[in-house]
């Protein structure tokens, strides 16, 4: 076999056999919206400098580790926007308290601040204490030296408890704690003994917040899609029936077409092998694949099997001599093909609006392989098939 | 014959400004990416009574759509609908603590992310046309030949978005997606035509453009037949991922409008190109 030695057909084969090597063993990994998760994209009030964005990044990946979420992902997009993307399924009712919450928490006797979050050095987790069910802490020795002295002789009065400007639990002021002494250790009550759901998660909120500190801005959620894992696998089934059936529609319109199996296998081979490279690249840059990422392979296989019937008829239409001309021809078209689909996606990949980055990476990066990978290689085999 | 191709060549471009007309008057549905609001979608088992739930939730659009899998439950409301309700009575109906026990996916959109699409979407398409007649110019460098594909192009995606109001498909960051991949499609067979005949030297005009034809219709049908198996999967398998069937839509109109604008008009104004226009000089 000659066509073995050609060194286009050898890239092609080398590049599948290292796609296949990528996709065995480094895997595949899908997006939140196919393998369940949620994805959220928190909107931040003012633009945010670029230790500020660190900043909140730290806090909102503090805060869901304090809630048992472990694998989750935070990027900015923009100066204004957080991208969190949480792989598991969690309880989004709470999860989006903990995140909207700034978390600025002071306590106030009198109208004297007697702490604020920054005095305060340990937290409990949420529990039922002797005054009822709510979070206990302790201050730091300076933060409580200040709340003895502005509580000092106010027994009997209420401590109000402001986190964000809202009034969460105003507690009366025991006369214990009004002696003047040091106190360290105090208690946030949100409940008696007998908590609903909603008192737990306010007090995990609370717990949350005080662990984790303050952001320094407001955020607010703008965009939540979330998805079970019983659903997303079901995608991924669809997804792949309608693949393997948009396959056989594209084979019977070009065995109708060319009638010769010599012609028909290698653009059916070849569009499939391009399938291979782009989720080989995919793997390779651990690209996780979304619905928007399979509508963007959809979209380079697609130009691949429009391109390889441009070469194929190109090649048939130069008789004998012009064979050479007629390729170049060929590819001035499929070059200049590409060259507008790339150019259309480039707007795409740049701004990711809304969640289709990864339909710009998968089309661009399927369409630079096709024309410099297996389209070459797709034109020589044409080339000794239709000589023999 | 002369006269038959340039009324030919106006055809498609007259059914590109009555679509551009049908979008003004009759607008485009919008998804909740664009107006915002909460989607909640749910996969429940076949033999559940979903008028119940319908009558719980007045404010919101309730889709039931059967499927080969069981039947999706598509739950629309808007901003104004407070969505911990909706979750309440869905959480009540389905008789569980948390919705993520369910076969379910839910989206919710913001206003001020919503009220960025617009601009944002707007932004992509525009960019993608422009640069992508920046690079059929540079192509060509012949500006009626370039000009052609360009209107072809333009009036394909005219044709797509009024298709998109008559058949009542939903404006989305999907089908903005789907409205690229149709630039990029319909350019592809309109470069190819237009290569065909000002490169080739062999063969008259007419044996060039039928040539083209042969191999653009090719190209253009197994596209069309695989949007249109995607399509049909989709809706009847899987219901929910009704991203890939919206994009499917969108691309079946437009390359059908494609199969027009490319041997009708793009054809006809380089036939007119070719033999008056050239010589005309």
């Amino acid at each position: 076999m000659k066509l073995l030695k050609d060194p286009k057909v050898i890239i092609l084969l080398v590049c599948i056999l290292a796609s296949l090597l990528l996709i065995a063993f480094k895997g595949i990994s899908f997006g939140v919206d196919l393998s369940g998760g949620s994805t959220i994209v928190l909107q931040t009030e003012t633009e945010l400098s670029e230790s500020e964005m660190t900043t909140v990044n730290e806090i909102l990946t503090s805060r869901l580790n304090t809630n048992g979420l472990s694998d989750v992902r935070i990027y900015p997009r923009g100066s204004d926007e957080v991208v969190i993307e949480i792989p598991e399924s969690a309880d989004l009712d709470r999860i989006k308290k903990i995140l909207t919450q700034q978390g600025v928490f002071t306590a106030i006797i009198d109208n004297q601040t007697a702490y604020t979050g920054q005095d305060i050095s340990y937290v409990e987790e949420p529990g039922t204490t002797a005054s009822g069910y709510g979070v206990g802490f302790k201050l730091t020795l300076d933060g409580a030296q200040n709340f003895a002295d502005v509580a000092y002789g106010k027994g009997g009065y209420p401590v109000e408890l402001y986190m964000d400007d809202n009034l969460i639990s105003s507690p009366i002021l025991s006369a214990d704690l009004a002696d003047g002494n040091i106190h360290q250790s105090q208690v946030i009550t949100v409940a008696g003994s007998n908590p609903t759901e909603d008192d737990i998660d306010e007090a995990w909120v609370i717990y949350t917040a005080l662990q984790s500190g303050s952001l320094p801005v407001k955020v607010q959620i703008e965009y939540i899609s979330s998805v079970s894992p019983t659903l997303g696998s079901e995608f991924i089934k669809g997804s792949v029936i309608a693949g393997l059936f948009a396959f056989i529609a594209v084979a019977a319109v070009i065995s109708f077409r060319y009638k010769n199996p010599k012609i028909v296998l290698p653009i059916l081979i070849t569009g499939f092998s391009e399938v291979l490279l782009i989720l080989g690249f995919a793997s390779l840059i651990s690209w996780k694949l979304d619905l928007a990422s399979i509508a963007g392979i959809i979209a380079a296989v697609g130009t691949g099997v429009d391109h390889q019937i441009v070469i194929t008829d190109e090649t048939i239409a130069g008789e004998a001599k012009k064979v050479t001309k007629s390729i170049k021809r060929a590819f001035f078209i499929i070059f200049g093909a590409a060259a507008t689909t790339i150019a259309a996606m480039l707007p795409l990949f740049v701004m990711g609006i809304g969640m289709l980055k990864g339909f710009a990476i998968t089309t661009i990066a399927g369409v630079l392989m096709g024309i410099s990978i297996s389209r070459p290689a797709f034109s020589r085999i044409i080339q000794y098939v239709l000589k023999n | 014959m002369n006269i038959n191709y340039k009324v030919l060549t106006i055809i498609p471009l007259i059914l590109a400004l009555l679509s551009l007309a049908l979008v003004s008057v009759h607008g485009l549905k919008e998804s909740i990416d664009v107006s915002g609001g909460t989607e909640i979608s749910i996969l429940a088992s076949e033999n559940t009574d979903l008028s119940v739930l319908k009558e719980k939730l007045p404010d919101s659009e309730v889709k039931i759509s059967e499927s080969s899998i069981g039947t999706f439950v598509v739950i629309k409301s808007g901003l104004d609908t407070d969505v911990d309700s909706v979750r309440a009575v869905v959480k009540e109906f389905f008789n569980v603590e948390d919705l993520s026990e369910l076969s379910y996916t839910e989206k919710q959109i913001g206003s001020v992310l919503s009220g960025k699409f617009w601009e944002e979407g707007m932004k992509a398409v525009g960019f993608a046309f422009i640069f992508m007649a920046i690079v059929v110019y540079a192509i060509f460098r012949t500006p009626v030949p370039s000009g052609a594909v360009i209107l072809a192009a333009a009036s394909d995606m005219a044709i797509a978005i009024g298709g998109m109001s008559l058949f009542g498909i939903p404006i989305s960051t999907a089908t903005i997606a789907a409205l690229l991949m149709l630039v990029g499609y319909s350019v592809d067979t309109d470069i190819m035509l237009t290569t065909r005949v000002l490169k080739r030297r062999t063969g008259t005009l007419d044996e060039r453009i039928s040539g083209a034809m042969k191999t653009g219709i090719t190209m253009s049908l197994t596209t069309i037949f695989a949007m249109a198996v995607l399509y049909l999967v989709v809706t009847f398998v899987v219901p929910a991922a009704d991203v890939l069937a919206n994009i499917a839509a969108v691309l079946l109109i437009g390359l059908i409008g494609d199969l027009m604008l490319t041997w009708m008009t793009n054809a006809g104004i380089l036939r007119y190109y070719m033999t008056e226009y050239k010589k005309g000089k």
